[in-house]
């Protein structure tokens, strides 16, 4: 078996690769059916609301999503405006961002495979399950927490709760750990491109050395011709560095701030394979570097007769890397696009808005009880109901209350505060 | 299709309608796994959006359900670190199935231990390592479903061998199917860390598959757990037992060799009681080992310059019953300095395997015989 084939044995290969259009439809699919069950839970608790207080008139509100549209709206059969699969997509986009910056938090930083394992986590939970239905704020947290387990990262629950700013409890933490581990459909292991870089930069030193091994279709090519070769290339128009341990080390550098950068935020993971993310990342830090890379394995252009099976391979692998690194290189981070924050805060506006009541908080296993019980309630003698209702509504509120500001607000700002704060 | 995603959905972690007592009361009734309580009250609610593209694991006890099926629990198999084996058979088919509870810690929501072994599981699928069917789960349990194999190898022994002992046939059948199964794991980079005879599983049809992942790759190399049960040490390499941190796939080679040699004999190679007196049993066999023939060693955090020094044994004297062959792959895969220990890709080419089809032909005449012996206890069982 070669590498490819161990890929494609992977359930990332075999659970989570996909096409843009079927990644597209997938989305299309999944905000659909979150948009329908959002109007109807909020019709529903509109509903509820309406009998509860005709029936029982001094209930404190039990709601706290949908009194500020309500009294705005002023009626309930007023269209409920739900976010867009890409308006999903760009608060999925910052909640991965965010991992990034709470990782950044720990004593020491959490590894970068452990943010980025997390980071695909919160993506392939996003792709069957809305932010309508749960807010990611609450999902990053837990699925950063199971990163640490899988990626033998080890903090205790305690540990890791501590850090996060806004009061989040532990409980917090791992109550949505079933849902996640489901969505995820049971399979952890992430395959990044992370590895295959480090074994392609090894190989180029070993070559700088004059240890490189020529590849089996060119028998002739030596150890020293393929150092001459590399040391020969002409410079990357990035780059002006003088000798050849620079260059590798200054390719191998921005070519790993991609991979956790870029790679990350876009669906580089779906569409292609950790070999080719990796390829790309470093055609756009050094192209000549890359090119020759690949040459070393497929050969070069002197082998450029048609019908030759590796020219054509070379060709598709090149058309591929080339969509590839136009993917990554698409990549703005968030801080640094006013246009792109400012349109975020509207996105979560309007999320505060359409979230699901039915499944407020978070994947609220504690909270079944309640609703089970308001359920029974609801259809039990009114003298009960009333009391209960005031009774859930308080626990609701207590529930409630820790999860709706896991944060505070964002984590940089937040930070920005503390840190402007005079000691 | 259809049905498989029905399922998927079925086991919600949210029982909106759950009652808990009622739910409880269902579990003692039906004496089943948390899946069947999960039919049973299910809150109608629209499945979550299907994947185009994408295709559930294929699970043989799953496709083969026309209905929702459960798990019917069946007698204790064994009690682990982490977690609970059942027997059990899923309902619809007759499938016998091994049903794996984990013990859920409200500190740490789920072990990673478990995690680890699902994440494992759910990418090494090979004929010589054992099935993961399915991962079930409620609010406050996590079930897992594995293939079900009738013995471990350990057992097995106890109860075919004669006093333990294997012969030829099954010997060179068995080693074949654990090579296999490593070289697999270690063409995957994972390492199984922890390879003893009750880690192997045996079935009827004379197969021989990896199980208990539960250790690999988690925590390194696993000493005291939480319960009382200690890690035994016996089939440990020698590089690990001198305090060695950058092992690797050799550490599952030295286990197979242990492994190998406790088929003839019956017995176990090196029964250490404890670290020194497993380095001591081994050296006492192999010879002690030197800067000579171990350049390094003396670095290792448990080297000790004044460890008797014993003259290197022939294990042919301990083993009478090998043959030249098997006795040349034995030492290969016991060497002391890890770098010297043949690779699981390597050994399975090693010409003591080369007539292995003529013996499995000769096993299987064996196995028939044996089976016709069980008579109406086995026709009661499915498959195997």
């Amino acid at each position: 078996m070669i590498e490819d084939d161990f890929y494609r044995s992977s359930s990332q290969f075999r659970l989570w690769s996909y096409t843009e259009t079927s990644l597209q439809s997938l989305r299309a699919t999944t905000n659909a059916n979150a948009s329908e069950r959002v109007r109807s839970a909020l019709r529903k608790s509109r509903e509820a609301q309406r009998s509860a207080t005709s029936s029982a008139a001094g209930t404190p509100a039990a709601n706290q999503n949908g009194s500020d549209a309500d009294s705005k709206a002023g009626g309930d059969e007023t269209e409920i405006e739900c976010l867009t699969p890409e308006e999903e997509h760009q608060l999925v986009r910052y909640f991965c961002e965010q991992i990034i910056e709470l990782g950044e938090m720990y004593k020491p930083p959490l590894p970068t495979i452990v943010r980025a394992t997390a980071i695909q986590y919160l993506r392939r939970f996003y792709l069957t399950n809305s932010p309508m239905t749960y807010h990611p704020k609450s999902i990053m947290l837990c699925a950063l927490f199971l990163a640490t387990k899988t990626d033998n990262y080890y903090l205790s629950l305690r540990q890791f709760a501590e850090v996060i700013p806004g009061g989040t409890t532990p409980e917090d933490v791992i109550q949505p750990e079933f849902l996640v581990m489901q969505s995820l459909r049971f399979t952890f292991d992430v395959r990044h491109p992370f590895r295959g870089l480090e074994g392609g930069i090894m190989e180029l030193q070993a070559i700088s050395q004059g240890m490189g091994q020529p590849a089996p279709h060119s028998p002739t090519q030596t150890s020293d011709d393929l150092k001459r070769r590399l040391h020969s290339l002409p410079p990357s128009p990035t780059t002006s560095s003088s000798s050849i341990t620079d260059r590798l080390a200054r390719a191998h550098h921005t070519t790993r701030e991609i991979l956790k950068s870029a790679a990350q935020m876009t669906d580089a993971y779906f569409l292609y394979t950790p070999s080719q993310i990796w390829l790309a990342a470093l055609m756009i830090a050094d192209k000549p570097l890359a090119e020759f890379y690949l040459e070393t394995k497929l050969g070069g252009l002197q082998q450029q007769q048609q019908g030759n099976p590796l020219y054509e391979l070379r060709s598709k692998l090149f058309r591929t890397l080339t969509v590839c690194s136009n993917l990554l290189q698409a990549y703005k981070p968030l801080a640094s696009d006013p246009d792109q924050k400012k349109n975020l805060r509207r996105i979560r506006k309007k999320l505060s808005h359409c979230q699901n009541p039915e499944k407020a908080g978070v994947a609220g296993q504690k909270r079944i009880p309640a609703a089970a019980a308001a359920a029974v309630a609801a259809v039990g003698d009114p003298a009960t109901s009333e009391s209960e209702m005031e009774r859930l509504a308080k626990k609701r509120k207590l529930d409630g209350e820790p999860l709706s500001d896991i944060f505070g607000g964002e984590l940089v700002t937040q930070r920005t505060k503390e840190a402007q704060q005079p000691q | 299709m259809d049905n498989h995603s029905s399922l998927r959905t079925q086991r919600h972690p949210h029982l909106q309608q759950q009652h808990p007592t009622s739910a409880y009361l269902d579990i003692l009734s039906t004496l089943a796994s948390p899946k069947s309580f999960l039919f049973n009250h299910q809150r109608p609610k629209p499945p979550p959006p299907k994947s185009p593209t994408s295709h559930p694991v294929a699970s043989p006890t799953m496709d083969k359900a026309q209905q929702p099926s459960s798990f019917q629990q069946l007698e204790k198999l064994g009690e682990g670190t982490y977690a609970t084996v059942f027997k059990g058979r899923n309902r619809q088919t007759g499938e016998l199935v091994a049903l794996k509870e984990i013990h859920l810690d409200s500190e740490e929501g789920t072990p990673s231990t478990a995690i680890r072994e699902i994440s494992l599981m759910k990418e090494l699928k090979h004929e010589s390592i054992v099935s993961l069917y399915d991962v079930i789960h409620t609010e406050n349990k996590l079930m897992l479903v594995f293939e079900y194999m009738d013995k471990d190898l350990k057992k097995y022994m106890d109860t075919r061998g004669d006093r333990g002992q294997l012969d030829q046939a099954t010997i060179k059948s068995f080693m074949h199917q654990l090579l296999k199964g490593i070289a697999f794991c270690h063409e995957n980079r994972v390492l199984h860390r922890d390879l003893k005879p009750q880690n192997l599983l045996i079935n009827k049809k004379g197969q021989l598959k990896l199980g208990d992942f539960g250790l690999a790759r988690a925590f390194g190399i696993p000493v005291n757990t939480f319960s009382n049960e200690v890690v035994t040490l016996w089939y440990r390499a020698p590089d690990v037992l001198l305090g060695s941190r950058t092992y690797n796939t050799s550490i599952d080679i030295w286990s197979a060799g242990c492994i190998m040699a406790e088929l003839y004999t019956g017995r176990p190679l090196f029964p250490g009681t404890t670290n020194e007196d497993q380095l001591q049993k081994i050296f006492r066999l192999m010879g002690t080992p030197s800067e000579r023939s171990w350049p390094g060693i003396s670095q290792l955090p448990e080297y000790k310059p004044n460890f008797h020094v014993y003259a290197t044994q022939d294990l042919g004297l301990i083993l009478p019953q090998i043959d030249p062959l098997g006795l040349d792959l034995l030492n290969r895969m016991l060497q002391l300095r890890p770098e010297m220990r043949v690779s699981a890709h390597d050994a399975l080419q090693h010409p003591w395997f080369h007539d292995l089809p003529q013996m499995q032909a000769q096993l299987q005449q064996q196995q028939q015989q044996q089976m016709s012996g069980y008579g109406g206890l086995v026709a009661s069982q499915q498959a195997y």
